[in-house]
């Protein structure tokens, strides 16, 4: 079969393909459907062009040249961004990173690393284990997520409660902004004069440019690392136990929660010793010098005890440690034999207001009659209610969308936000309204104007933009008509 | 000079001013960067001080921008917990004022700066609207950053009237050691040596003047990993002196308070610190220095006008830049930042009638 290319898009595949070469220029059908969507694979669209460029001096080229045509750029890191922030909404050429995924420098006197931002998150870990260092941000995708996306997204993980989220170890970026050109911005010189781009960079889901290295901070590994399990018979004292963690002043380096079905489900598929009948666990680690070890350990010990848990296990080897966390880690994978398909929600609480908010998310669970799964980030009162279902089931798309808006909506009215970590996107785009009005919306599209005043970059995504973006989707028919993105 | 009394009071006068406004917090640290336009009327901040919202057992509070960091200290001290922000004049100097002026302490050592901690803001434009951004809660994604950029911004880009933080407990112990040392380059090795891992002073400041060098060291923390720390030091560093809480609010007050002269903001990544020390020594050899050496930032403090384009063009191939904070200098912050275009625009979009403070900062 051969396919009639129309003109305009042959000359910006042979502009593309001068510069990063033929073979990285990606345009047959087949090849495009692998970068219609990303970690849910619920919303999609398909992008016109995929180029993979080897350097930032082509990524600038690219850019330039696709701007020109009128082409819309959409950066793809690992693809497992959970908010649409890669998928092409309204079409364009689509950046992958994937060839440039190299540690560029490591300053061991500095604790910094220069990095290609298609880098893995685990492989730099790896790279610096010599010296002893690690990148703090640990999404629980971190296998497979790059920096440049952990970067976009402003990723947390379950060492973030300690540690910080992926904006505080972020020095330095190069930035290919939507004109193509290269903006360097570099705190590695602390306070420089001028605002602080990189501030807003950092999180800007791919929205004010394209970023093609950046420089982190690396942080040494602790003396000493102890893993528990708290078991509890009942919701209320697991919260209970997190908030009185943390408000009697111990920052634990992680402090997660599985509730409910999930633990059964996760204990039948990585058998890391969770008992089948408790209503919640807590995996606590704890991190730091031996003395902060022994302090902090007689601290949860007591309190895990006032609130009654029926156990408290600490891991007494490596292997059992990592036992833990596999429980952790493959939880996603585990809840998926409940039901074929998931929705994972990201709302923020007050940690205090942890306990009513998991609460209502059993009521909504039982009125809309879908499954709801939570495995969270406890300490940060960032919850990821998991909801689990058959899309083949008659009405279940709608009322697992209007459980999903409920327990947000909640999140918001207990003081609290619509996304802890995983972005906006699409999928939370019209939400943003629930928390920010429209001179706030209007702030933000001013500043993202400065740095693209045409929409080059990722458009559609993060604020509001009202029709066109809608009408986009909707002439291309390729995105769901699942109201407006809430499914990623 | 006006005093508004709410937010909404704050964006009502900022429509109504005609001309440059200077908003002002506890008017301590006015002296940095250009002066205030002679014709501005002023919006003093300081009644913008409330507690909206503070719930010690979730570590976060929402506070008035204009209370001051002393008084938030206090607060928070109450519940046994603490914003651990040692910026200079910390006591009076208003929250709002700190953030625009970026100022920040030794502890950024172990804490990280302000940027770090600040997880929300409400501000007002140069066109007196309301804008929110961030929030309450310690993890939030939703939106820009629009908050960072009003960090050292010497309050160009909007009036920081309302602010949210993470704060953090109060820690068990709390020791600080001050080492003699031979020279920068000395207190530089022994800052490095006493932050070898698993060891993490909290707090680091080398302060250098008439031929004095002093490397100054605190530890928070658990009572037995701080004295396990104080012991190595004390091992390593044998001629080392017990210093008290105080004398670190006396250190970083100092210099600010010596008067005129010129006060200089120096950075560089750290890691070219051992060779800027040699730049400083030829460059500004009087000049009174309190360095961060794990941050890459010195504040130089000199009573004679330095030459300061010459002290930037030995510090270029260290990537590194001078800022003439306090003092008169027809080039006070040197070369154009990168993207100096954009934050004009910005500037010209959220004040178009270019009210805040015109003239004052960089853009
Ligand atoms: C099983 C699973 C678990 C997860 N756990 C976590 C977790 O614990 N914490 C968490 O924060 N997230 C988590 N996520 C979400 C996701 O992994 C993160 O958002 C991650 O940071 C995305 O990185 P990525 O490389 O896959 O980016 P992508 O999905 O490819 O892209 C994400 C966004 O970043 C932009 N982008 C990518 N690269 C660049 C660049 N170089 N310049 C500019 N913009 C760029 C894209 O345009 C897009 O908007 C999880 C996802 C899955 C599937």
């Amino acid at each position: 079969m051969t396919t009639t290319l129309a003109p305009a898009y042959q000359q910006l595949m042979t502009d593309l393909s001068a510069v990063v070469g033929s073979r990285y220029v990606l345009w047959r059908p087949e090849e495009l459907m692998l970068y219609e969507y990303d970690g849910s694979a619920l919303d999609m669209a398909r992008p016109d062009i995929v180029v993979v460029p080897n350097s930032t001096a082509e990524v600038a080229q690219v850019v330039r040249i696709a701007a020109q045509a009128g082409f819309p750029v959409v950066a793809r890191g690992g693809g497992t961004g959970l908010s649409g922030g890669s998928v092409p909404a309204a079409g364009g050429v689509v950046v992958s990173t994937s060839r440039m995924h190299r540690v560029l420098a490591v300053d061991e006197v500095a604790r910094t690393a220069r990095v290609q931002p298609g880098l893995i998150n685990t492989d730099l870990s790896e790279y610096t284990l010599p010296w002893d260092l690690h990148f703090a941000p640990d999404p629980s995708s971190q296998k497979a997520s790059t920096i440049g996306g952990n970067s976009a997204e402003n990723a947390g993980g379950p060492h973030c409660l300690k540690y910080g989220i992926t904006t505080n170890h972020v020095l330095a970026a190069t930035v290919v902004l939507a004109n193509g050109e290269i903006l360097e911005l570099d705190n590695t010189a602390p306070d420089r004069p001028g605002y602080d781009l990189l501030g807003v960079i950092v999180g800007s889901e791919g929205t004010l440019g394209l970023v093609t290295e950046l420089t982190v901070r690396l942080m040494p590994n602790p003396e000493s690392v102890k893993t528990f399990l708290a078991i509890f018979d009942d919701l209320d004292s697991a919260s209970q136990t997190v908030s009185a963690i943390i408000g009697q002043g111990v920052i634990p380096a992680a402090l997660e929660m599985l509730e409910g079905q999930g633990i059964a489900l996760v204990e039948q598929s990585v058998h890391a010793g969770y008992p089948l009948d408790a209503q919640a666990v807590l995996l606590i680690e704890i991190d730091g010098m031996d003395e902060e070890i022994d302090d902090e350990t007689r601290r949860i010990e007591y309190i895990c005890q006032h609130f009654e848990a029926r156990e408290l296990r600490a891991a007494k080897d490596e292997d059992q440690r990592k036992k833990l966390w596999a429980g952790r880690k493959g939880a996603l994978a585990a809840c998926a034999r409940l039901a074929p398909h998931y929705h994972i929600q990201d709302g923020v609480v007050p940690r205090s207001r942890l306990t009513e908010v998991l609460q209502l998310t059993r009521e909504v669970a039982k009125r809309q009659r879908v499954h709801i799964v939570n495995i969270f980030h406890a300490g940060d009162g960032n919850l990821h209610p998991l909801l689990l279902f058959d899309i083949r089931e008659e009405g279940i798309i709608e009322r697992a969308i209007a459980a999903s808006e409920e327990i947000l909506k909640a999140c918001v009215d207990a003081g609290g936000t619509i996304s802890g970590e995983h972005g906006i996107g699409i999928e939370k785009r019209d939400y943003m309204a629930w928390l920010f009005n429209d001179d706030d919306l209007w702030a933000m599209r001013q500043m993202r104007a400065c740095f693209d005043a045409v929409g080059v970059m990722n458009p559609c995504k993060l604020i509001p933009t009202g029709a066109s973006c809608g009408d986009i989707k909707a002439a291309r028919g390729g995105a769901k008509a699942l109201a407006a993105g809430a499914w990623i | 000079m006006h005093q508004p009394q709410s937010i909404t009071e704050l964006a009502e006068l900022v429509r109504t001013i005609d001309g440059p406004i200077t908003p002002r917090g506890a008017g301590l640290h006015q002296q940095l960067g250009n002066s205030a336009a002679p014709t501005a009327t002023t919006i003093d901040c300081t009644q913008l001080n409330h507690v909206h919202d503070y719930i010690a057992s979730d570590l976060t509070i929402t506070v008035g921008a204009g209370i001051s960091l002393g008084a938030l200290q206090d607060l928070l001290r109450n519940h046994n917990q603490w914003l651990p922000w040692d910026a200079p004049q910390a006591q009076q100097a208003s929250v709002a004022g700190l953030l625009a002026t970026g100022l920040s302490g030794p502890l950024r050592h172990g804490y990280g700066s302000p940027r770090d901690w600040l997880l929300g803001m409400r501000f007002v434009t140069g066109d007196g609207r309301i804008i929110k951004s961030g929030g309450k809660v310690v993890k939030n994604v939703a939106g820009y950053d629009l908050h960072k950029l009003h960090i050292g911004a010497l309050g160009t880009l909007g009036i920081i009237a309302e602010v949210s933080f993470k704060v953090a407990p109060i820690p068990q112990a709390d020791q600080s050691l001050q080492i003699a040392c031979t020279s920068l380059a000395e207190a530089h090795a022994l800052a490095y040596a006493l932050r070898q891992r698993p060891f993490n002073p909290s707090a680091v400041l080398i302060d250098a003047h008439d031929g004095q060098v002093t490397l100054w060291v605190r530890w928070l923390g658990v009572n037995g990993a701080v004295a396990r720390q104080l012991a190595d030091a004390r091992h390593k560093a044998p001629q080392a002196k017990v210093a008290e809480k105080g004398d670190w609010q006396t250190l970083t007050q100092r210099p600010f308070s010596t008067g005129h002269g010129t006060q200089l903001r120096i950075g560089v990544a750290p890691q070219q610190l051992p060779q800027v020390y040699a730049v400083l020594m030829t460059q500004i050899p009087d000049a009174h220095l309190q360095v961060m050496p794990t941050v890459g930032l010195v504040r130089a403090y000199c009573q004679n006008a330095p030459d300061v384009a010459a002290l930037r063009r030995v510090l270029t191939p260290f990537d590194g830049y001078a800022v003439v904070e306090i003092g008169t200098d027809d080039n006070r912050w040197g070369p154009a930042p990168a993207g100096v275009g954009m934050m004009q625009a910005l500037k010209q979009s959220w004040d178009p009638a270019g009210k805040l403070n015109p003239g004052r900062y960089i853009v």
